[in-house]
């Protein structure tokens, strides 16, 4: 892959991230799980998963794009906690019958955590990039 | 609801609580989870979603809903929520998806149950259902051209299934689970046709998604 193709890619994932603390609701939960597999998308681009050949390719959960992420000493492991906690609030949110308030403070705020917690990921790959 | 569906249906049986129980035991045996220490604890166990129902398929997670005070825990195999009866009380009382479905299909494997055998789904939760629709066309519009295709395929089907729930709902109908939605041959083949369909017979839906999207489907 040549260097603008690298870049484009480090520019589209940190277009991901930055969308993870844009003012939608998040109490909207299928809006936030759309949004998780968007970046999970634009950083499985930035660290692809190794090949089998004939293997079938299924679209990846975004824990685990982030476990290769932390396997590269990229990311620590808290954000997989966070993203955990994240999937926890959007399955349970009906059954717990957890308010549209609660919910859109909780993952506003694990989303914020999210984010922060890849931005430096991202500026390593953009400043190998430009290297 | 017209007799087609009637007879789609009726032909949903609940499974035998004796069934269900040894099928909860192998699943908690093979993930080590202390089934016994949830079973022991709640007032009331019941089973729901897909295994209730005899439809699961080789990765559907069996549902089970515990009555009483405990910490709600999954693994790959078992997803156990718990909840208060007062909560338990709120859902019904609501008219939630949750007490809908659990009327109609839920199976108790411990204590009796104490719901009817039909709660009528309130215009709130219609009106939720909705809501999460628009949301995901919104989001969709917003990601589509970003979304690897596998994802795609997975919010078209998330989609699809939200509109034939939203469809039972404003029925008066219980919530199915995923793969008895997923038998309706018809509507999965032409799942892109359909959904156009659907979305272009809803105003607000129709614009919720962008053009583009809804003239790729």
């Amino acid at each position: 892959m040549d260097d603008d193709a690298k870049a484009q890619l480090v520019e589209a994932a940190k277009d991901q991230i930055a969308s993870l603390e844009d003012p939608y609701d998040p109490s909207d939960t299928a809006a936030v799980e759309v949004q998780l597999d968007a970046l999970a998308t634009a950083l499985a681009q930035l660290r692809p998963r190794k090949s089998r050949k004939n293997a079938p390719q299924s679209e990846e959960k975004l824990s685990d794009v982030l476990s290769r992420f932390v396997e590269s000493d990229l990311v620590d492991a808290s954000a997989i906690t966070i993203y955990d906690e994240i999937d926890n609030v959007i399955r349970l949110k009906d059954y717990e019958g957890y308010s549209d308030e609660y919910v859109s403070q909780r993952l506003g705020a694990l989303l914020s955590d999210l984010a922060d917690e890849l931005r430096p990921a991202i500026e390593k790959l953009e400043t190998k990039a430009n290297q | 609801m017209n007799s087609d569906q009637q007879s789609k249906n009726s032909k949903l049986k609940p499974i035998s609580s004796e069934r269900l129980f040894a099928t909860v035991e192998r699943a908690a045996a093979r993930d080590g989870i202390d089934w016994r220490k949830h079973f022991d604890l709640a007032n009331e166990v019941i089973v729901f979603g897909s295994h209730a129902l005899g439809v699961q398929t080789p990765r559907s997670d069996i549902d089970l809903l515990c009555i009483g005070r405990g910490r709600s825990c999954g693994s790959r195999m078992l997803q156990i929520l718990w909840m208060s009866r007062s909560r338990l009380d709120e859902h019904v009382r609501r008219g939630s998806e949750l007490a809908c479905h659990i009327a109609a299909f839920g199976v108790w494997v411990k204590g009796h149950r104490c719901l009817p055998q039909h709660i009528i789904p309130s215009s709130d939760t219609i009106a939720r259902r909705r809501q999460k629709i628009k949301a995901r066309c919104e989001a969709l519009s917003r990601n589509w051209s970003v979304l690897d295709s596998g994802f795609r395929a997975k919010h078209l089907s998330k989609m699809r299934r939200d509109l034939q729930r939203l469809q039972s709902l404003r029925r008066g109908e219980p919530n199915l689970p995923a793969p008895a939605l997923d038998a309706r041959r018809s509507i999965v083949r032409n799942q892109r046709t359909t959904l156009r369909q659907w979305i272009r017979d809803d105003d607000e839906l129709q614009r919720a998604l962008s053009p583009t999207l809804l003239d790729s489907l």
